[in-house]
Protein backbone atom coordinates (compact mmCIF):
# COMPACT_ATOMS: atom_id res chain seq x y z
CA UNK A 1 0.00 0.00 0.00
CA UNK A 2 2.69 2.16 1.31
CA UNK A 3 4.53 1.26 -2.45
CA UNK A 4 1.88 2.12 -4.46
CA UNK A 5 1.31 5.43 -2.82
CA UNK A 6 5.00 6.29 -2.82
CA UNK A 7 5.22 4.88 -6.77
CA UNK A 8 1.57 7.33 -7.25
CA UNK A 9 3.52 10.28 -6.34
CA UNK A 10 6.51 9.76 -8.33
CA UNK A 11 4.17 8.79 -11.83
CA UNK A 12 0.55 9.10 -11.70
CA UNK A 13 0.18 12.01 -10.22
CA UNK A 14 3.08 13.54 -11.64
CA UNK A 15 1.03 12.80 -14.94
CA UNK A 16 -1.74 15.44 -13.65
CA UNK A 17 0.42 18.56 -13.14
CA UNK A 18 -0.18 21.45 -15.74
CA UNK A 19 2.13 22.52 -17.82
CA UNK A 20 4.17 25.52 -16.89
CA UNK A 21 4.60 26.92 -20.97
CA UNK A 22 2.01 26.30 -23.47
CA UNK A 23 2.49 27.02 -27.41
CA UNK A 24 -0.79 28.89 -27.94
CA UNK A 25 -0.81 28.92 -31.67
CA UNK A 26 -0.89 24.60 -31.39
CA UNK A 27 -2.95 24.71 -28.38
CA UNK A 28 -6.03 27.08 -30.74
CA UNK A 29 -5.09 24.62 -33.48
CA UNK A 30 -5.96 21.77 -31.44
CA UNK A 31 -8.72 23.35 -30.25
CA UNK A 32 -10.11 24.06 -33.80
CA UNK A 33 -9.61 20.57 -35.38
CA UNK A 34 -11.51 19.07 -32.14
CA UNK A 35 -14.93 19.17 -33.78
CA UNK A 36 -15.50 21.45 -30.30
CA UNK A 37 -16.95 24.25 -32.58
CA UNK A 38 -19.89 24.39 -35.05
CA UNK A 39 -18.84 28.15 -35.91
CA UNK A 40 -16.06 29.50 -38.14
CA UNK A 41 -13.94 31.01 -35.96
CA UNK A 42 -11.44 33.56 -37.21
CA UNK A 43 -8.35 35.49 -35.30
CA UNK A 44 -8.83 39.09 -33.70
CA UNK A 45 -5.87 41.28 -33.25
CA UNK A 46 -4.65 41.75 -29.61
CA UNK A 47 -6.52 45.09 -29.76
CA UNK A 48 -9.91 44.05 -30.63
CA UNK A 49 -8.92 41.28 -27.55
CA UNK A 50 -8.43 44.19 -25.08
CA UNK A 51 -11.37 46.01 -25.72
CA UNK A 52 -13.58 42.50 -25.03
CA UNK A 53 -11.40 41.31 -22.02
CA UNK A 54 -10.39 44.64 -20.52
CA UNK A 55 -6.09 44.09 -20.13
CA UNK A 56 -3.62 46.49 -20.59
CA UNK A 57 -0.95 46.04 -23.66
CA UNK A 58 1.84 45.35 -20.87
CA UNK A 59 0.02 42.96 -19.21
CA UNK A 60 -0.58 40.31 -21.80
CA UNK A 61 2.71 39.08 -23.07
CA UNK A 62 1.01 36.60 -26.08
CA UNK A 63 -2.63 35.57 -26.81
CA UNK A 64 -4.41 33.89 -29.43
CA UNK A 65 -8.17 34.79 -29.81
CA UNK A 66 -10.54 33.74 -32.16
CA UNK A 67 -14.55 34.52 -32.57
CA UNK A 68 -17.57 33.50 -34.09
CA UNK A 69 -19.34 34.72 -36.92
CA UNK A 70 -21.53 36.03 -34.12
CA UNK A 71 -24.14 34.18 -34.75
CA UNK A 72 -23.07 31.67 -31.44
CA UNK A 73 -21.07 32.63 -28.53
CA UNK A 74 -18.23 30.43 -29.59
CA UNK A 75 -14.86 31.43 -29.14
CA UNK A 76 -11.05 30.32 -28.18
CA UNK A 77 -9.12 33.24 -25.89
CA UNK A 78 -5.76 31.76 -24.80
CA UNK A 79 -3.62 34.40 -22.78
CA UNK A 80 -0.30 34.45 -21.55
CA UNK A 81 -0.09 37.28 -19.06
CA UNK A 82 2.72 39.00 -17.63
CA UNK A 83 2.89 38.24 -13.92
CA UNK A 84 0.21 36.56 -12.11
CA UNK A 85 -1.68 38.89 -10.46
CA UNK A 86 -2.40 40.45 -14.51
CA UNK A 87 -3.80 36.81 -15.03
CA UNK A 88 -6.00 36.92 -11.87
CA UNK A 89 -7.50 40.12 -13.05
CA UNK A 90 -7.76 38.73 -16.83
CA UNK A 91 -9.94 35.19 -15.32
CA UNK A 92 -12.03 37.91 -13.55
CA UNK A 93 -12.92 39.73 -16.50
CA UNK A 94 -13.26 36.42 -18.63
CA UNK A 95 -15.82 35.48 -15.80
CA UNK A 96 -17.67 38.57 -16.24
CA UNK A 97 -17.47 38.14 -20.51
CA UNK A 98 -19.38 35.01 -19.94
CA UNK A 99 -22.13 37.00 -18.20
CA UNK A 100 -22.15 40.12 -20.80
CA UNK A 101 -22.63 36.87 -23.50
CA UNK A 102 -25.55 35.28 -21.64
CA UNK A 103 -27.01 38.95 -21.42
CA UNK A 104 -26.61 39.47 -24.76
CA UNK A 105 -27.70 36.43 -26.20
CA UNK A 106 -30.20 35.16 -24.08
CA UNK A 107 -32.91 36.92 -26.09
CA UNK A 108 -31.11 37.20 -29.38
CA UNK A 109 -29.49 33.12 -29.52
CA UNK A 110 -31.50 31.37 -26.17
CA UNK A 111 -29.92 28.04 -27.70
CA UNK A 112 -26.87 29.75 -27.04
CA UNK A 113 -27.10 29.10 -23.21
CA UNK A 114 -25.75 25.65 -22.67
CA UNK A 115 -22.66 26.80 -24.30
CA UNK A 116 -22.30 29.55 -21.83
CA UNK A 117 -23.17 27.18 -18.86
CA UNK A 118 -20.72 24.97 -20.23
CA UNK A 119 -17.49 27.84 -20.45
CA UNK A 120 -14.09 26.78 -19.92
CA UNK A 121 -12.55 29.67 -17.83
CA UNK A 122 -9.13 28.70 -16.19
CA UNK A 123 -6.14 30.00 -15.08
CA UNK A 124 -2.97 28.11 -14.64
CA UNK A 125 -0.05 30.76 -13.66
CA UNK A 126 0.42 33.34 -15.82
CA UNK A 127 -2.48 31.56 -18.74
CA UNK A 128 -5.66 32.19 -19.06
CA UNK A 129 -7.85 30.63 -20.89
CA UNK A 130 -12.03 31.75 -21.78
CA UNK A 131 -13.17 28.87 -24.44
CA UNK A 132 -16.91 28.97 -25.22
CA UNK A 133 -17.64 25.60 -27.83
CA UNK A 134 -20.60 23.77 -29.01
CA UNK A 135 -18.81 20.18 -27.33
CA UNK A 136 -17.03 21.38 -23.88
CA UNK A 137 -16.11 17.98 -23.65
CA UNK A 138 -14.21 18.07 -26.72
CA UNK A 139 -12.58 21.40 -25.49
CA UNK A 140 -11.77 19.79 -22.53
CA UNK A 141 -10.27 16.87 -23.89
CA UNK A 142 -7.92 18.79 -25.58
CA UNK A 143 -6.93 21.09 -22.24
CA UNK A 144 -6.22 17.62 -20.67
CA UNK A 145 -4.39 16.42 -23.23
CA UNK A 146 -1.70 19.09 -23.00
CA UNK A 147 -1.36 18.33 -19.18
CA UNK A 148 0.59 15.13 -20.40
CA UNK B 1 -55.51 56.10 -122.56
CA UNK B 2 -52.07 54.24 -123.00
CA UNK B 3 -49.99 57.45 -122.20
CA UNK B 4 -52.80 58.25 -119.26
CA UNK B 5 -51.93 54.50 -117.75
CA UNK B 6 -48.54 54.80 -118.16
CA UNK B 7 -48.58 58.69 -116.05
CA UNK B 8 -50.59 56.98 -113.70
CA UNK B 9 -48.53 53.86 -113.35
CA UNK B 10 -45.19 56.62 -112.91
CA UNK B 11 -46.97 58.23 -110.12
CA UNK B 12 -47.73 55.53 -108.22
CA UNK B 13 -44.50 53.99 -108.31
CA UNK B 14 -43.09 57.77 -107.02
CA UNK B 15 -46.11 57.36 -104.68
CA UNK B 16 -45.34 53.89 -103.04
CA UNK B 17 -41.28 54.51 -102.87
CA UNK B 18 -42.02 57.74 -100.87
CA UNK B 19 -44.49 55.84 -99.01
CA UNK B 20 -41.69 53.51 -98.21
CA UNK B 21 -39.33 55.63 -97.54
CA UNK B 22 -42.08 57.67 -94.80
CA UNK B 23 -42.26 54.13 -93.85
CA UNK B 24 -38.70 53.64 -92.93
CA UNK B 25 -37.92 56.89 -91.52
CA UNK B 26 -41.12 56.87 -89.48
CA UNK B 27 -39.70 53.01 -87.99
CA UNK B 28 -35.93 54.33 -87.71
CA UNK B 29 -36.34 57.44 -85.69
CA UNK B 30 -39.04 55.84 -83.36
CA UNK B 31 -36.33 53.25 -82.62
CA UNK B 32 -34.06 56.46 -81.89
CA UNK B 33 -36.17 58.16 -79.55
CA UNK B 34 -37.05 54.73 -77.61
CA UNK B 35 -33.24 54.14 -77.39
CA UNK B 36 -32.37 57.56 -75.96
CA UNK B 37 -35.13 57.27 -73.35
CA UNK B 38 -34.07 54.02 -72.42
CA UNK B 39 -30.13 55.19 -71.81
CA UNK B 40 -30.76 57.10 -68.40
CA UNK B 41 -32.05 54.39 -66.63
CA UNK B 42 -28.80 52.21 -67.80
CA UNK B 43 -26.50 54.71 -66.88
CA UNK B 44 -27.03 58.27 -65.58
CA UNK B 45 -25.67 60.97 -67.63
CA UNK B 46 -23.85 64.00 -66.53
CA UNK B 47 -27.53 66.14 -66.71
CA UNK B 48 -29.11 63.74 -64.63
CA UNK B 49 -26.70 63.59 -61.99
CA UNK B 50 -26.61 67.15 -62.25
CA UNK B 51 -30.54 67.65 -60.83
CA UNK B 52 -29.69 64.99 -58.26
CA UNK B 53 -29.57 66.25 -54.87
CA UNK B 54 -25.83 65.36 -54.53
CA UNK B 55 -23.93 67.35 -52.36
CA UNK B 56 -21.10 69.23 -54.70
CA UNK B 57 -18.47 66.65 -53.21
CA UNK B 58 -19.83 63.67 -55.28
CA UNK B 59 -17.18 62.76 -58.10
CA UNK B 60 -17.84 61.17 -60.74
CA UNK B 61 -15.56 57.90 -62.08
CA UNK B 62 -12.34 59.18 -62.95
CA UNK B 63 -11.74 58.08 -66.41
CA UNK B 64 -10.13 54.56 -67.46
CA UNK B 65 -11.53 53.59 -64.30
CA UNK B 66 -13.90 50.69 -63.63
CA UNK B 67 -17.49 50.75 -62.49
CA UNK B 68 -19.26 49.95 -59.37
CA UNK B 69 -18.34 46.39 -58.94
CA UNK B 70 -20.03 44.40 -61.44
CA UNK B 71 -23.46 43.92 -59.83
CA UNK B 72 -24.63 40.04 -59.11
CA UNK B 73 -28.18 38.88 -60.37
CA UNK B 74 -29.98 39.20 -57.16
CA UNK B 75 -33.25 36.91 -56.87
CA UNK B 76 -35.32 40.19 -56.70
CA UNK B 77 -34.11 42.75 -58.44
CA UNK B 78 -34.14 46.31 -56.59
CA UNK B 79 -36.15 49.21 -58.93
CA UNK B 80 -33.80 52.22 -59.77
CA UNK B 81 -33.93 55.40 -58.21
CA UNK B 82 -33.84 57.91 -60.37
CA UNK B 83 -33.13 60.74 -57.57
CA UNK B 84 -29.93 61.22 -54.95
CA UNK B 85 -26.09 60.88 -54.83
CA UNK B 86 -24.87 57.82 -55.75
CA UNK B 87 -21.32 56.09 -55.31
CA UNK B 88 -18.89 54.81 -58.25
CA UNK B 89 -15.95 52.84 -57.69
CA UNK B 90 -12.77 55.03 -57.15
CA UNK B 91 -9.15 54.20 -55.92
CA UNK B 92 -9.20 52.77 -53.12
CA UNK B 93 -8.76 54.90 -49.11
CA UNK B 94 -5.85 54.16 -47.07
CA UNK B 95 -6.95 53.87 -42.95
CA UNK B 96 -6.02 57.93 -42.46
CA UNK B 97 -9.15 58.35 -44.31
CA UNK B 98 -11.23 56.91 -41.99
CA UNK B 99 -10.00 58.80 -39.19
CA UNK B 100 -13.14 61.31 -38.80
CA UNK B 101 -15.27 58.11 -39.50
CA UNK B 102 -17.92 56.63 -37.21
CA UNK B 103 -19.51 53.03 -38.00
CA UNK B 104 -23.10 52.07 -36.28
CA UNK B 105 -24.71 49.09 -36.41
CA UNK B 106 -26.21 46.09 -35.27
CA UNK B 107 -23.77 42.26 -34.92
CA UNK B 108 -22.80 42.55 -38.34
CA UNK B 109 -21.40 45.98 -38.31
CA UNK B 110 -19.38 44.69 -34.75
CA UNK B 111 -18.12 41.68 -37.24
CA UNK B 112 -16.94 44.72 -39.27
CA UNK B 113 -14.88 46.12 -36.19
CA UNK B 114 -13.79 42.71 -35.00
CA UNK B 115 -12.36 41.05 -38.60
CA UNK B 116 -12.20 44.33 -41.10
CA UNK B 117 -8.73 45.31 -39.48
CA UNK B 118 -9.80 48.91 -39.61
CA UNK B 119 -8.94 50.69 -36.36
CA UNK B 120 -8.64 54.40 -37.04
CA UNK B 121 -12.66 55.00 -36.75
CA UNK B 122 -15.11 54.77 -33.91
CA UNK B 123 -17.06 51.92 -34.06
CA UNK B 124 -20.67 51.96 -32.12
CA UNK B 125 -22.33 48.74 -32.90
CA UNK B 126 -24.37 45.94 -30.74
CA UNK B 127 -25.45 43.01 -31.27
CA UNK B 128 -29.73 42.69 -32.35
CA UNK B 129 -29.26 46.07 -32.57
CA UNK B 130 -32.18 47.92 -34.54
CA UNK B 131 -33.61 51.29 -35.98
CA UNK B 132 -35.73 51.73 -33.14
CA UNK B 133 -33.26 50.97 -30.11
CA UNK B 134 -30.47 52.74 -31.48
CA UNK B 135 -32.32 55.78 -30.44
CA UNK B 136 -33.78 54.31 -27.35
CA UNK B 137 -31.42 51.48 -26.27
CA UNK B 138 -29.02 52.59 -23.64
CA UNK B 139 -26.17 49.92 -24.54
CA UNK B 140 -22.72 51.73 -24.53
CA UNK B 141 -20.98 53.67 -21.83
CA UNK B 142 -20.70 57.65 -23.31
CA UNK B 143 -17.60 59.39 -23.22
CA UNK B 144 -19.08 60.76 -19.83
CA UNK B 145 -18.97 57.71 -18.17
CA UNK B 146 -23.35 57.27 -18.45
CA UNK B 147 -25.42 55.02 -20.06
CA UNK B 148 -26.39 55.88 -23.65
CA UNK B 149 -27.83 55.01 -26.72
CA UNK B 150 -26.13 54.15 -30.16
CA UNK B 151 -27.14 57.77 -31.57
CA UNK B 152 -26.28 59.57 -28.68
CA UNK B 153 -22.56 57.91 -29.16
CA UNK B 154 -22.70 59.26 -32.56
CA UNK B 155 -23.46 62.31 -31.13
CA UNK B 156 -20.47 63.26 -28.91
CA UNK B 157 -18.05 64.59 -31.54
CA UNK B 158 -18.41 65.89 -34.83
CA UNK B 159 -17.58 63.27 -37.45
CA UNK B 160 -17.39 63.65 -41.24
CA UNK B 161 -18.46 60.24 -42.18
CA UNK B 162 -21.07 57.92 -40.92
CA UNK B 163 -21.43 54.59 -41.96
CA UNK B 164 -24.93 52.88 -40.84
CA UNK B 165 -25.63 49.16 -41.19
CA UNK B 166 -29.28 48.46 -39.71
CA UNK B 167 -32.43 46.17 -40.65
CA UNK B 168 -31.79 42.77 -40.78
CA UNK B 169 -32.64 42.30 -37.08
CA UNK B 170 -36.25 44.18 -38.30
CA UNK B 171 -36.82 42.17 -41.48
CA UNK B 172 -40.07 41.45 -39.83
CA UNK B 173 -41.86 44.94 -39.90
CA UNK B 174 -43.18 45.76 -42.92
CA UNK B 175 -41.26 48.02 -45.25
CA UNK B 176 -43.00 51.70 -44.81
CA UNK B 177 -43.01 50.72 -41.09
CA UNK B 178 -39.07 50.24 -41.25
CA UNK B 179 -38.30 53.36 -43.19
CA UNK B 180 -40.26 55.38 -41.09
CA UNK B 181 -38.23 54.21 -38.28
CA UNK B 182 -35.39 54.44 -39.90
CA UNK B 183 -36.37 57.81 -41.36
CA UNK B 184 -36.79 59.28 -37.75
CA UNK B 185 -33.16 58.02 -36.66
CA UNK B 186 -31.51 59.91 -40.03
CA UNK B 187 -33.48 62.81 -39.39
CA UNK B 188 -31.94 62.72 -35.48
CA UNK B 189 -28.34 61.67 -36.85
CA UNK B 190 -28.47 64.24 -39.42
CA UNK B 191 -29.68 67.40 -36.86
CA UNK B 192 -26.74 66.28 -34.58
CA UNK B 193 -24.12 66.08 -38.06
CA UNK B 194 -25.21 68.42 -40.55
CA UNK B 195 -22.61 68.66 -42.14
CA UNK B 196 -21.41 64.74 -42.18
CA UNK B 197 -21.47 62.72 -45.10
CA UNK B 198 -24.00 59.70 -44.16
CA UNK B 199 -23.18 56.70 -45.80
CA UNK B 200 -26.61 54.22 -45.35
CA UNK B 201 -25.64 50.35 -46.19
CA UNK B 202 -28.35 48.14 -47.53
CA UNK B 203 -28.99 44.78 -45.90
CA UNK B 204 -26.49 42.22 -46.68
CA UNK B 205 -27.41 39.33 -48.54
CA UNK B 206 -28.14 35.68 -46.52
CA UNK B 207 -27.41 32.34 -47.75
CA UNK B 208 -29.90 30.58 -50.43
CA UNK B 209 -30.17 28.13 -47.73
CA UNK B 210 -31.68 30.69 -45.34
CA UNK B 211 -33.50 32.58 -47.93
CA UNK B 212 -35.40 29.38 -49.32
CA UNK B 213 -36.31 28.88 -46.06
CA UNK B 214 -37.68 31.41 -44.02
CA UNK B 215 -40.40 33.69 -44.86
CA UNK B 216 -38.48 36.85 -43.19
CA UNK B 217 -34.87 36.41 -44.17
CA UNK B 218 -35.06 35.54 -47.96
CA UNK B 219 -33.93 37.51 -50.66
CA UNK B 220 -37.02 39.14 -51.64
CA UNK B 221 -37.42 41.46 -48.47
CA UNK B 222 -34.11 41.92 -48.43
CA UNK B 223 -34.17 43.43 -51.67
CA UNK B 224 -37.51 45.23 -51.22
CA UNK B 225 -35.85 47.18 -47.85
CA UNK B 226 -32.82 47.73 -50.08
CA UNK B 227 -34.96 49.59 -52.40
CA UNK B 228 -36.70 51.32 -49.62
CA UNK B 229 -33.13 52.13 -48.20
CA UNK B 230 -31.85 53.24 -51.19
CA UNK B 231 -34.65 55.86 -51.84
CA UNK B 232 -34.97 57.37 -48.31
CA UNK B 233 -31.05 57.69 -48.62
CA UNK B 234 -31.94 59.37 -51.98
CA UNK B 235 -34.59 61.74 -50.13
CA UNK B 236 -31.98 62.48 -47.41
CA UNK B 237 -29.42 63.38 -49.32
CA UNK B 238 -27.31 60.64 -48.11
CA UNK B 239 -25.18 57.82 -49.63
CA UNK B 240 -26.23 54.41 -50.10
CA UNK B 241 -24.47 51.10 -50.28
CA UNK B 242 -25.05 48.54 -52.36
CA UNK B 243 -23.90 45.38 -49.70
CA UNK B 244 -25.38 42.76 -51.68
CA UNK B 245 -23.77 43.26 -54.80
CA UNK B 246 -20.66 44.11 -52.70
CA UNK B 247 -20.76 40.81 -51.07
CA UNK B 248 -23.24 38.52 -52.54
CA UNK B 249 -21.63 35.44 -55.07
CA UNK B 250 -22.53 34.94 -58.25
CA UNK B 251 -25.96 33.64 -58.14
CA UNK B 252 -26.68 36.91 -55.75
CA UNK B 253 -26.60 34.99 -52.36
CA UNK B 254 -23.89 35.15 -49.47
CA UNK B 255 -22.02 32.09 -50.25
CA UNK B 256 -22.79 29.17 -48.48
CA UNK B 257 -18.88 28.22 -47.14
CA UNK B 258 -18.34 31.74 -45.26
CA UNK B 259 -21.76 31.69 -43.29
CA UNK B 260 -23.23 28.89 -40.55
CA UNK B 261 -26.19 30.49 -39.90
CA UNK B 262 -26.97 32.08 -43.08
CA UNK B 263 -27.03 35.31 -42.15
CA UNK B 264 -23.39 36.39 -40.25
CA UNK B 265 -20.47 35.62 -42.18
CA UNK B 266 -16.03 34.84 -41.85
CA UNK B 267 -13.82 37.36 -41.97
CA UNK B 268 -13.30 36.88 -45.07
CA UNK B 269 -16.17 38.62 -46.20
CA UNK B 270 -15.45 41.18 -43.90
CA UNK B 271 -12.19 42.25 -46.03
CA UNK B 272 -14.56 42.03 -49.05
CA UNK B 273 -16.79 44.97 -47.77
CA UNK B 274 -13.94 46.61 -46.14
CA UNK B 275 -12.45 46.93 -49.79
CA UNK B 276 -16.06 48.25 -50.95
CA UNK B 277 -16.29 50.85 -47.79
CA UNK B 278 -12.48 51.78 -49.30
CA UNK B 279 -13.20 52.32 -52.77
CA UNK B 280 -17.15 53.89 -52.82
CA UNK B 281 -16.86 57.36 -51.24
CA UNK B 282 -18.01 60.88 -51.58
Amino acid sequence: MAFCMIFGMFTGCTQKVKPSEYDLDALSQQLQESAAFSDILSPVTKEIAASFYGFADADVTDCVVLCSTGATTEEIALFKCASEEAAAKLKANADTRVETQRTVYESYAPGEMPKLDDAIVTQNGLYVFYIVSADASKAQAVLDSQNK
Amino acid sequence: MTHSNKKNKGLRAVFFVLLVLLVVLIVYFSKKEGSILARPSETPSPAATDETVAPPSVAETPAGESETPTATPSPSPSEAVTSGPDLTARDPMNDDYFSDAAFMGNSLMDGFRLFSGLTTCDYYAATSMTVVGATTKACITLDNGTPGTLVQGLSQEAYGKIYILLGINEIGYDVDTFIDYYSQMLDEIIAAQPDCDIYVMGLTPVSEAKSSSSDTFNMKRINDYNTALHQLAADKGCYYMDLVSALAGPDGYLPASETTDGVHFSAKVYQTWLDYVRTHYA
